[in-house]
């Protein structure tokens, strides 16, 4: 029959094992509240709000080692998708030979 | 300049770019609440050339964190577009002019803008730049620690290499306008999103060490320092009327 003691051991263990595994995965982005005491409200660059910051809105990398996309000197890919008056855009047609700034946003809507 | 506003509603461009944000799964309790967070993207900016391939890039640890319109927009043009609102001072002497301005009007909380320091020199001068061997006085600007302010390493401009037979060296040299710029982003410590009370003003202080020389002359080595009183934007609540 397994003790509390046990239980509570082996279960550690396991929860050790399960972290070790995690970050040696490769590509895995590490969340920046894993180092933050949990349920607190100030981030690691001291904005305070009052959400905790294991919420899934306000995570983000511990490190600057997270997907960013296409590099420097790649050529963005082609897409097309509706504009605001509702008209599909593809986007490389659309810029034709001019420069562009493309900006990704959280969301929209909140 | 022309714009469109696309949504990606389902994240398939977000995805295509290889950017969706794998810290929050399709399982977070949000999404039972009918809120998604789900799909959102690492936000970031790209600026292309006008082929569409990618001249620079800003992403940012922290989704707070962004680039100001004037960072951005005077990497896009390839060239610093000085405004004469922007807040500027400036510092004279015979054979410098120095000023100091930011690339926007306000700065805005956690978004990086360029503080850049230009100098100015007559014709006929030059400064030096790194590498430099012993006993050559390079051009530095250094913004001490200010409360409230993230400094970035400071960008300074490429050299020229220039022979000087005389003193049998070749030394790297700036002349005419020189442009260092600083990335600075006032961060919780100057508005924190959960105080009433927010500043209006930040002054940074801005020091510079610069050694100007003729073909056959070299000035004393000066260091100077410019204050720099830099409005700070109001911290927009959702929800709350944009101020006029």
């Amino acid at each position: 029959m397994m003790t509390y003691r046990n239980v509570l051991t082996t279960m550690i263990a396991l929860l050790l094992v399960a972290v070790a595994a995690a970050a040696q995965t490769p590509g895995t982005v590490q969340p920046a509240h894993e180092s933050l005491e949990p349920g607190t409200r100030t981030d690691d660059l001291g904005i305070t709000i009052g959400i905790p910051v294991e919420h899934p809105g306000r995570r983000y990398p511990a490190s600057r080692e997270f997907p960013t996309g296409p590099e420097i000197g790649e050529r963005l890919p082609e897409f097309s998708l509706a504009n605001q008056e509702g008209r599909l855009i593809d986007y490389h047609e659309d810029r034709g030979d001019s420069k562009s700034i493309v900006v990704f946003y959280r969301s929209a809507v909140w | 300049m022309t714009y469109n506003l696309f949504s990606d509603a389902d994240s398939a461009v977000i995805r295509e770019f290889g950017i969706l944000n794998t810290l929050i799964s399709p399982d977070d309790p949000e999404q039972a609440a009918g809120r998604s967070f789900y799909g959102v993207p690492f936000p970031g900016v790209y600026v292309t050339d006008e082929n569409g391939v990618v001249t620079e890039k800003f992403f940012h640890r922290h989704y707070a964190t962004r680039e100001s319109a004037g960072a951005i927009r005077d990497s896009a043009l390839g060239e610093i577009l000085a405004r004469h609102e922007v807040p500027a001072i400036e510092l004279g002497t015979d054979q410098v002019a120095i000023s100091a301005f930011l690339s926007d009007e306000t700065l805005k909380f956690e978004t990086q803008s360029t503080l850049y320091v230009r100098f100015e020199l007559e014709d006929g001068l030059h400064m030096y730049g790194r590498p430099l061997p012993d006993g050559y006085i390079s051009t530095e600007v250094t913004i001490s620690d200010t409360p409230g302010l993230r400094v970035g390493s400071a960008r300074y401009p490429t050299t020229a290499p220039r022979e000087f037979p005389e003193l049998g060296v070749t030394l790297n040299v700036y002349e005419r306008v020189v442009d260092v710029a600083v990335p600075v982003t006032p961060n919780a410590e100057l508005f924190n999103p959960g105080n009433r009370d927010q500043p209006e003003e930040l002054v940074v202080p801005v020091s510079v060490l610069f050694q100007v020389c003729s073909e056959t002359i070299c000035y004393t080595p000066r260091t100077e320092t410019l204050s720099l009183a830099l409005p700070v934007g109001p911290l927009l609540r959702p929800g709350a009327p944009r101020p006029r």
